[in-house]
């Protein structure tokens, strides 16, 4: 009786710990896998697979070179998953700037690319003794590179060699990818400030009170930037000074706030900004003066980029559902259901989409593929990113024709 | 609506939200909101952490007697097993009365770890997924993303120091709570226990979120405290004599043989 009794306090107390190891174990957040979006240049595609392969593939969805990110991601420490792993997640889009493609890894360290001779150029740990995940991607122009860092910094790189040309401060992580406009850089950071720093000496111009953190890409047109927060607004702020021209919802609004924060960077078309938001809303504001212009609720929560083509914003939910949506016409087209249409159960998208002419280039995680879909039809063929990890005359790329759903749209009341 | 839902809904979102609206009211410091959330919570569950505590004291006490019993009745088994009833029945005192308290409280301490976890969202991954957890309050959205510095801590990452402290406090805890056993066997497999239980969870701390080795030290002070105003040090008691044992002197080291 005492043994059985024994037994089972014994039993309790290895179940708890067992509970206990399993709870912080594995799971799939607990992992950093990165969730790069394609890029589009000339008639190539460029993105970064969950193994870790910067993967290049012509418009039509054949692969014509893969190379692996360096593979000295930082140890998670003991018992860690991801202790011993050399697969760098790579979050933000790749940048192309002439012949050099620019990936961004969570190690902390940037990779150039050479387009033409297919293979690494460089790369380099931002400051070594503070090095911290990047989780942005890099924006290129002038012969320099932009980044931000988790370590706070804003960091404008030389395009060639890597070397830092500055660095700006920041008072918390930036997540975001910085934004270029007229000789001027744009980062939101989780200081829950906006910076506007000078691209060529990194002084700050001004800073803005987002007052929530800001890891979406400010967005710069006509001498105004737009900014989506975590606070729930959508600001917009004069380009050269930093002042307040409107928020969304406007100052003194009661209970028409949007439930939860704004991750993904928005996108204007015609006159309308369509910002995505993680409550399964897509909020349609006019850029003029931040009024409404229309509400999509597209279901599920938004994290992934939209992009625009033929004036239609395309936007992916993380379930993996493919929206046209048109604030003018007030409509809201489903184009495709990845997990319907493909019957993979686990599609996810978080990654920023991109487009050229009528094509939009989706990459969904988990089954970890780049998709070319028709913005039109909803249309799509795959190229599975998960089967790359060879050298690049090795690989044969495989090819999925999908069928798009038939494309239903409903009309949205504004 | 599967299981994992419901637990999300009624479990583990209030935790999640209540820690991350304390950390606004606690001047923007998480390390304060897990302490007062874990003390908070110690509170709450102070009625059954105490039925807890007064039937493991009874099962305790009545080893002596257990003992006598075994060994009055070592040949026959089903003999044994009802007289053992027997004295459960007259001393009032239910085996399960240490079991049921622990495994009600288990699933408060279950979300409340997933909560702390949950709030550090340490991966891009994870931060998407703690935005499914947050409740439409404009303190949650004020306070995020929290500031995870606490004194010498940065709360997302692992920390040696605390680690140790994990360690240590689990052992006192441990101590504390057993009390040795009349039958070698089993006073064996709670020493092993004693020392086995912070030697992982110490371990285990080097690995996981410091956030998390904050929590489990706050709890095994909370219990060492609990367990002191209950039935003072226990098997603390012994602890001076048991170290002094291990200090070599004049009367214990080894006498050396004359040539």
């Amino acid at each position: 009786m005492k043994k059985k009794l024994f037994a089972s306090f014994a039993g309790t107390g290895l179940a708890l710990l067992a509970i206990f190891v399993t709870l912080s174990g594995c799971s799939s957040t607990a992992v950093a896998a990165g969730w790069a979006g394609g890029t589009v240049s000339g008639d190539s595609v460029y993105t970064v697979s969950s193994q870790g392969q910067l993967v290049a593939m012509t418009t039509s969805g054949t692969q014509q070179w893969a190379s692996a990110v360096e593979g000295t991601a930082a140890s998670g420490g003991f018992l860690s998953c991801s202790a011993g792993s050399t697969l760098v997640a790579v979050y933000g889009t790749p940048a192309v700037a002439g012949d050099y493609i620019y990936v961004a890894g969570y190690n902390g360290k940037i990779y150039s690319y050479s387009i033409s001779k297919q293979a690494e150029n460089s790369n380099a740990t931002l400051d070594t003794d503070d090095s911290k995940p990047i989780v942005g991607g890099v924006t290129a122009g002038g012969g320099k590179v932009f980044v931000g860092s988790s370590n706070g910094n804003l960091y404008a790189l030389d395009g060639k060699t890597l070397a830092v040309a500055w660095r700006f401060a920041t008072g918390g992580k930036i997540w975001c990818t910085p934004a270029v406009d007229n000789g001027t850089v744009f980062a939101g950071s989780f200081d829950k400030k906006v910076y506007a720093v000078d691209a060529a000496t990194g002084t700050e111009k001004w800073a803005f009170d987002a007052k929530g953190a800001v890891v979406s890409t400010p967005v710069v047109a006509d001498g105004v930037v737009y900014i989506t927060s975590f606070d729930r607004r959508i600001y917009a702020v004069d380009e050269a000074t930093g002042s307040l021209k409107w928020q969304f919802p406007a100052s003194g609004t009661n209970g028409s706030f949007p439930s939860e924060w704004f991750f993904a960077t928005p996108v204007i078309s015609n006159g309308v900004l369509y910002a995505p938001c993680m409550d399964g809303k897509v909020y349609a504001v006019n850029i003029k003066d931040g009024t409404s212009a229309g509400l999509f609720d597209v279901g599920d929560a938004v994290s992934s980029s939209p992009v625009v083509v033929a004036g239609k914003v395309i936007v992916a939910t993380q379930e993996a559902k493919v929206y046209s949506l048109d604030a003018a016409a007030g409509t809201k087209t489903l184009l495709l259901d990845f997990r319907l249409s493909d019957k993979q159960g686990s599609a996810t998208v978080n990654s920023q989409l991109s487009a050229q002419g009528n094509t939009v280039f989706i990459h969904t995680l988990l089954e970890d593929k780049m998709y070319a879909m028709d913005a039109a039809t909803g249309a799509a063929k795959s190229l599975s990113l998960g089967a790359i990890t060879g050298t690049p005359t090795s690989i044969v790329a495989t090819t999925v024709v999908v069928t798009s759903i038939v494309p239903t749209t409903i009309t949205v009341t504004k | 609506m599967n299981i994992g839902q419901i637990w999300n809904l009624i479990i583990l979102q209030p935790m999640t939200n209540a820690l991350i609206a304390l950390s606004h009211y606690l001047g923007n410091s998480f390390g304060l909101s897990i302490i007062v959330l874990t003390l908070i919570i110690n509170a709450v569950m102070y009625p059954l952490t105490l039925k807890q505590m007064k039937a493991t004291k009874a099962m305790q006490d009545m080893q002596p007697k257990l003992a006598e019993l075994q060994k009055k009745h070592a040949k026959d088994a089903k003999m044994l097993a009802s007289e053992q009833m027997r004295l459960y029945r007259e001393s009032g005192v239910s085996p399960a009365g240490c079991l049921l308290p622990t495994l009600l409280q288990t699933p408060i301490w279950i979300a409340l770890y997933q909560g702390i976890r949950g709030v550090m969202a340490v991966t891009p991954e994870s931060f998407l997924n703690l935005a499914k957890n947050l409740y439409a309050w404009p303190v949650v959205f004020a306070a995020m993303p929290l500031n995870v510095h606490f004194l010498w801590l940065n709360l997302g990452s692992s920390d040696y120091l605390l680690a140790i402290l994990v360690g240590a406090s689990m052992w006192l805890q441990q101590k504390m709570t057993t009390q040795t056993s009349t039958d070698p066997k089993m006073a064996q497999q709670a020493q092993l226990t004693q020392v086995m239980m912070p030697i992982m969870f110490g371990i285990f701390s080097i690995s996981v979120p410091s956030g998390l080795a904050l929590y489990w030290v706050i709890n095994a002070v909370v219990r060492i405290a609990m367990q002191y105003f209950f039935s003072g040090w226990g098997g603390l008691q012994t602890l001076p004599a048991q170290v002094m044992a291990l200090i070599p002197t004049a009367k214990n080291q080894p006498t050396k043989l004359k040539k």
